[in-house]
């Protein structure tokens, strides 16, 4: 419990600062090209959502991506920005599950890939499956070897690891 | 001396007994004061709770303009108009344009301001986009407002929504006040002016015409008092709108009349306070009300049933001329103010006439869900305001649809003449991409029985349960199981914990050796039994319950055959994982919950998780296709059911129940027929339940285009020769095209 405080904290920091990086989830443009009218309003709609996200705007955030999702299914994004919602509100397992969606309908968007990795790696690390959080990580970490925030994740889970120096918990 | 004596007695008993009236009205005035005090400051109402179905989000893409969308649009109360100036609620038609005034959506506290919108089709009645033309933008999406679906409410419910003194727009104040008070602001609780010339008035007509009762004596009567006509009632009516007056300002005494007067009836739940009214009547916020509308509901406040625009609209227009009249000869508006309100034509839109219990079952099951977490107290009278997840129009549909198949089977079906027992159904659909239920029907006349066969029957699915033994197959043997995997339908024994098994097929004859694809299409039972042997019963099981199954399932083999137990959410939830690629969604009937106050209490997301690969859930899709297209379900093609779907027929080795479940991309419908008793339905899964489920999918679709269910990128599509499962070249016949995981492809053609 406390080494997922710790990790809360870690993740609050680091998004919050997020707004300052270069790209992050909120000022980096969704990588998907709408062929339909309904694909294009539901783009927009994520597109509002994140705005909302981006604002707080939890309750109006959630309204956007779920209309997202009825009016194109197929939009990975939705279900992405769900799932981050869904760590803040610290329910990694709801989390885990839009992260696998994501992973399902992504098609090799590298920047998008490597954060559903991240995200996908922190689901994991919060419900303590270190092996699995590693190797999403790692996979992150191929795709954008930049990402500050998943150096630090892959720092910890080698400190908390057996037979590290730092020991663990 | 006797006399003196005597005077001197009187003049103590006299004493005695004022004083004994002094103690009387003292006690009694704290006995009122202490009633006044506790209802008038807590203001407490018990207001219901209302129950919403869900919004109609309306997108590019949809296929709107016909029946199914405009009986919506009546049941929201919209009204198409010539007009080229709408009004909210009201839409005009051009060619493929469509022109809506959306209400505004009334939410506790906030209320979503009306909206025009344009509506852009192609030819084939599709939305192409949606325009706000005040603002000349393209909005991606627009929300019809969801229907006041129940109420949930103790004995006796009123309804109302509470609004402050400074909320109400002057002219309905002025309308009340001028009918009902016009002394209002000079008299202590009772008008003695009023009171005489109410008393001429009646003894000139030579009938009650005429009440001479204030707005503090109205007050007292509905708030604090019963409706009985005696002397005693009367006398402490006075004495208590003397208290009031005493104790508490006009404006408070004011607006607790406003938020208390009785306006008619919605079914059994009073409507109470001008807010509700507006809404009720008129489908509008108070401050939009104008002169006449208002003018209308003051005059109904003396005999609302009597003055009910709904009940008679012409004595209604003459009870508000007559208070216009009033507001006129007190000055409180202009001659021409009173001339054109005269003159305004009323447009009533009254908002979900007769709440009774829409979708029943549905609510039931809502209300059960909400008793985890809220009292009964709550739910009944804190007016909460509850967001679900129905369809009203699919729900209807469903009702209508399993009503007339049922009958035509009971006047049709010969062995079912004689049975006297009702014959039932259940049907359940859900978007198995969200969870959310949108048709819940537990049963055949929810007035009959309320037993919701969705969740509490258990039923053996029959063959419902095959495509978990060939998911399995996919699942954990994926090199091993292909479309194309030939399996032998031929007798076979088993032998397992000292019993021996000899699974049967229908009509007791063998096929031989037949591609795997056959196999479950045709829903024959030897192969399947083997399969399932092959691949574990127990693992079976484990697939069950990670796709939804709850039930205990025996680790026998006629497992495979479904003689285990299951319920329709069951079955539902987990050919939802089917059809949303591996992925299971929660099954949701509430969206939202809010207080009277507009906090959100409760709001339930989509939960999904993944199960199964994708790989195994598109190979089990392709081939449940099969089922419609050649297998046992191929009648719903005969039926016109043109969508891109899957599914399965059960029926149970004894006939007692009949199966369909099936799934398009959008929603996944399962329906069960059957007795509750030990009858035998006598007929196929096929036959009772299939057309049920076709015509309520083709109902729920007709606002959508077919779509195609996705592969996965790691499948590839092969021809392949259908009868031997090798690769046939390019324009050889006969072919079939058949899915497969890369890498697991026939290697050999056909010779």
């Amino acid at each position: 419990m406390m080494r997922s405080k710790k990790i809360i904290l870690l993740l609050l920091l680091t998004t919050s600062c997020s707004f300052f990086e270069r790209k992050s989830i909120y000022n980096t443009q969704l990588d998907f090209e709408p062929q339909t009218q309904q694909e294009i309003s539901a783009l927009l709609t994520i597109e509002e959502g994140v705005l909302a996200l981006s604002e707080k705007n939890i309750l109006n955030a959630k309204k956007n991506f779920e209309n997202a999702i009825v009016i194109d299914r197929k939009n990975p994004y939705s279900y992405f920005f769900l799932g981050v919602i869904a760590i803040r509100e610290e329910n990694p397992q709801k989390a885990l599950g839009y992260f696998q969606r994501t992973l399902s309908l992504l098609q090799n968007k590298d920047f998008w890939l490597a954060q559903t990795y991240k995200y996908l790696g922190i689901s994991n690390y919060i419900l303590e499956q270190n092996k699995t959080a590693q190797s999403f990580f790692i996979k992150s970490q191929t795709l954008n070897s930049e990402d500050k925030e998943v150096e630090e994740y892959l720092k910890l889970l080698l400190d908390s690891s057996p037979g590290s120096s730092s020991g663990s918990e | 001396m006797p006399f003196l004596k005597n005077i001197k007695h009187a003049f103590y008993i006299s004493l005695f007994l004022i004083f004994f009236l002094i103690i009387s009205f003292v006690l009694y005035y704290q006995h009122l004061n202490r009633i006044i005090i506790t209802r008038f400051e807590t203001k407490k109402w018990e207001i219901p709770s209302k129950v919403f179905s869900s919004s109609y989000l309306i997108y590019p893409g949809q296929i709107l303009l016909n029946d199914l969308f405009f009986e919506r649009l009546e049941r929201l109360g919209y009204q198409k108009t010539d007009s080229y100036s709408l009004k909210p609620g009201e839409y005009r038609l051009l060619d493929l344009k469509l022109e809506i005034f959306l209400h505004p959506i009334f939410l506790p506290q906030k209320i979503k301001a009306p909206q025009k919108v344009l509506i852009h089709f192609d030819d084939t009645h599709t939305v192409h986009n949606i325009v706000d033309p005040a603002r000349e933008v393209q909005l991606p999406s627009i929300e019809l407002e969801p229907e006041l679906i129940a109420l949930l409410f103790k004995e006796n419910a009123e309804e109302r929504r509470i609004v402050r003194l400074q909320d109400i727009p002057p002219d309905l104040l002025q309308a009340i006040l001028a009918i009902e008070d016009e002394r209002f602001l000079e008299h202590k609780g009772i008008d003695p002016q009023g009171i005489l010339r109410a008393l001429l008035q009646n003894l000139k007509k030579g009938r009650f015409a005429q009440g001479g009762s204030t707005l503090t004596q109205q007050l007292v009567k509905n708030f604090f008092l019963n409706q009985k006509k005696t002397l005693r009632r009367k006398i402490t009516e006075v004495f208590m709108a003397f208290m009031i007056e005493n104790k508490y300002s006009k404006d408070e005494i004011l607006e607790t009349y406003i938020n208390e007067i009785y306006f008619g009836n919605r079914g059994p739940v009073a409507i109470h306070g001008v807010a509700e009214a507006a809404l009720f009547y008129f489908s509008k916020d108070l401050k939009n009300l104008s002169l006449s509308e208002g003018a209308l509901l003051a005059g109904m406040i003396q005999a609302p049933n009597r003055y009910s625009p709904l009940k008679n609209l012409e004595r209604s227009i003459t009870r508000r001329n007559t208070v216009l009249k009033k507001m006129l000869e007190l000055k409180k508006i202009t001659r021409n103010e009173y001339i054109q309100a005269k003159k305004e034509k009323i447009l009533l839109q009254p908002s979900a006439l007769n709440v009774g219990k829409q979708a029943p079952f549905f609510i039931d099951y809502v209300y059960k869900e909400l008793e985890r977490k809220y009292s009964q107290e709550a739910l009944n009278s804190e007016g909460l305001t509850i967001f679900t997840t129905l369809d009203v129009s699919f729900q209807n549909a469903a009702q209508k649809i399993a009503e007339n198949h049922l009958s035509y089977l009971e006047s049709t079906e010969p062995n079912l003449k004689d049975i006297d027992e009702k014959l039932q159904v259940a049907l359940l659909s859900m978007e198995p991409y969200t969870g959310y239920i949108k048709t819940l029907l537990g049963g055949r006349n929810y007035q009959e029985t309320q037993f919701n066969r969705v969740f509490q029957a258990k039923r053996q699915p029959g063959s419902l349960f095959k495509p978990f033994i060939y998911t399995t197959a996919f699942e954990l043997f994926p090199q091993k199981y292909t479309l194309t995997t030939r399996l032998y339908d031929e007798p076979f024994l088993l032998h397992y914990e000292g019993q021996t098994w000899s699974p049967q097929n229908y009509d007791e004859t063998y096929k031989g050796p037949i591609l795997l694809r056959e196999a479950l299409e045709q829903s024959i039972n030897v192969p399947s039994a083997k399969l399932a042997w092959e691949v574990g019963i127990s693992n079976i099981i484990k697939t069950a319950h990670k796709m939804g199954i709850e039930s205990n399932l025996p680790t026998v083999p006629s497992l495979a055959l479904g003689t285990a137990e299951v319920s329709p959410i069951e079955i539902t939830v987990a050919y939802a994982t089917l059809a949303n690629e591996g992925f299971k969604t929660h099954p949701t009937a509430i969206k939202k919950v809010m207080d009277r106050h507009g906090h959100v209490l409760e709001k339930r997301d989509i939960e999904i998780k993944q199960i199964l690969k994708p790989e195994t859930a598109y190979l089990m899709t392709y081939l449940l296709q099969g089922v419609l297209e050649r297998g046992t379900g191929r009648f719903a093609r005969d039926m016109g059911f043109t969508q891109n779907a899957s599914g399965k027929t059960g029926t149970t080795s004894d006939f007692n129940d009949a199966w369909f479940v099936g799934y398009t991309p959008d929603l996944v419908t399962t329906v069960w027929v059957g007795f509750d008793k030990e009858n035998k339905v006598g007929l196929t899964g096929a036959r009772a339940a299939l057309p049920i489920w076709t015509l309520y999918m083709k109902e729920a679709h007709k606002d959508r285009k077919t779509k195609d269910f996705t592969p996965p990128a790691s499948l590839i599509f092969k021809n392949i020769d259908p009868n031997i499962g090798c690769l046939v070249k390019s324009g050889k016949e006969p072919y079939f095209k058949e899915a497969f995981i890369k890498g697991t492809e026939p290697k050999e053609y056909c010779e």
